[in-house]
């Protein structure tokens, strides 16, 4: 019952933070979930074994991490409702932030300028956009942050449960 | 143990400054939208390290000056007349292969006329030329050389959504050779252009190409087997560097025998 409360926390937490429908999606998966309790042991974590990546043919990767990796499971342990609350926050927020600023940077660099922005037109003459935020082109430091404060919160229950 | 109220505190805290920072991500689609974005300039890049010419175009065909917006599509689009409104787009060029575009979100037709759209593909730039040339926005018509659909969800795929995207690919591949001659892409008009060989068979002709559902979490086992009999590449975890440089090598394996296509 504890861990569930603390994934409904962190619902609630979404909800009082603007993030609505993430925190709509996010009790979704979590009932669904529940349904299926055998999955989660199946949900596959961030495989962290950079060091066999395959070589490409030439590479121009960007050589700085962009994008903050989930973190690898113990084998063998379910998946608790708030590391899977905690996870859904870097996948369905921090990653995509840090990939979209990545993507800006690689305009700047292709269109040989600066970052600059990209924008997604919702209408057909390109006259209206999702909304954009504050964030400067190729600038992620508040997904950074967040990220911080998602690895307190799993690090705070890490030594909670020792 | 519960979730200390400093913890929470700061966490509430630094939701709020990443919202005012990234709102496109608060809204149910941001999120996708974003990964479109991100895999079509990691295929981008991964062009020019193996020795292709890229740039970035303006919906009127024209170089984007540094420093100016990219513009995405956020809905499905056909390829609309040359204007500065249109949707913006990567070519990709090499003197002894030929000149492709890179867009997001682009909606291709299928045999049965219905529309599909792709959120990254590929299409030869002599069709995207001409279609942009006409007064109406078209469509290409065939397999597109790359497909790339991009699913930011976090839960597992299911065998359905790999059906999809084979139906996809089913109803776009002319395997019936077109009215307008054989070939492996066009655009329907008087005088259409053509590009490729034409392929009689489906399994042959996937294999030309690159086909890939990326996904930010994982596959069920049944999906995968139906991808890796119809050479569709089920890339999971696609934000970690292995996962998106799996696909950046198919992708620059691809280019190098697409001469063959």
């Amino acid at each position: 019952m504890a861990d569930a409360d603390d994934a409904r926390e962190i619902v609630t937490i979404l909800q009082e933070t603007g993030f609505d429908a993430v925190a709509g999606e996010l009790m979704q998966a979590l009932a669904a979930r529940r349904q299926r309790p055998d999955r989660a042991l199946t949900l596959d974590a961030a495989d962290a074994d950079e060091e066999k990546a395959p070589k490409l043919i030439a590479s121009e990767v960007f050589r700085r991490p962009a994008i903050s990796p989930r973190p690898a499971r113990q084998k063998g342990r379910p998946q608790t409702e708030l590391e899977f609350a905690l996870d859904f926050i870097t996948t369905r927020l921090i990653q995509p932030a840090q990939a979209l600023a990545e993507a800006e940077r690689i305009v700047g660099e292709l269109a040989e300028g600066p970052p600059a922005l990209i924008e997604f037109a919702t209408s057909s003459d390109g006259s209206d956009a999702l909304p954009r935020g504050e964030a400067e082109a190729g600038e992620a430091e508040a997904a950074a942050r967040l990220a911080d404060a998602v690895e307190r919160v799993r690090r705070e229950q890490g030594e909670g449960g020792a | 143990m519960a979730i200390t109220v400093a913890a929470a505190s700061n966490l509430r805290a630094m939701l709020a400054g990443f919202r005012a920072a990234h709102s496109s991500l608060a809204v149910p689609t941001g999120q996708g939208k974003a990964l479109e974005a991100w895999v079509l300039m990691r295929l981008a890049l991964a062009a020019r390290a193996v020795g292709w010419t890229v740039s970035l175009r303006q919906g009127d065909d024209r170089p984007l000056p540094p420093g100016s917006s990219f513009i995405f599509p956020a809905n499905g689009s056909p390829l609309k007349p040359a204007s500065a409104t249109a949707p913006m787009f990567v070519l990709i060029e090499h003197a002894q292969i030929g000149a492709f575009e890179l867009h997001g979100s682009l909606t291709w037709k299928g045999r049965s006329t219905a529309t599909h759209e792709c959120d990254v593909s590929m299409v030869p730039r002599d069709v995207a030329v001409a279609l942009r040339s006409r007064r109406r926005p078209g469509y290409p018509r065939g397999l597109p050389i790359v497909i790339v659909e991009c699913k930011d969800k976090v839960t597992n795929a299911t065998l359905d959504e790999m059906r999809q995207m084979l139906a996809r690919m089913f109803d776009l591949a002319l395997v019936t050779r077109p009215s307008v001659g054989a070939c492996r892409i066009y655009q329907g008009a008087a005088r259409p252009t053509l590009w490729g060989r034409h392929g009689s068979q489906y399994r042959a002709l996937y294999r030309r190409g690159l086909f890939v559902v990326a996904r930010s979490s994982d596959f069920q086992s049944g999906a995968r087997t139906l991808a890796d009999h119809y050479s569709i590449a089920a890339i999971d975890d696609v934000y970690s560097a292995r996962r998106i440089a799996e696909i950046e090598r198919r992708f620059q394996q691809m280019l190098s025998e697409i001469r063959t296509f």
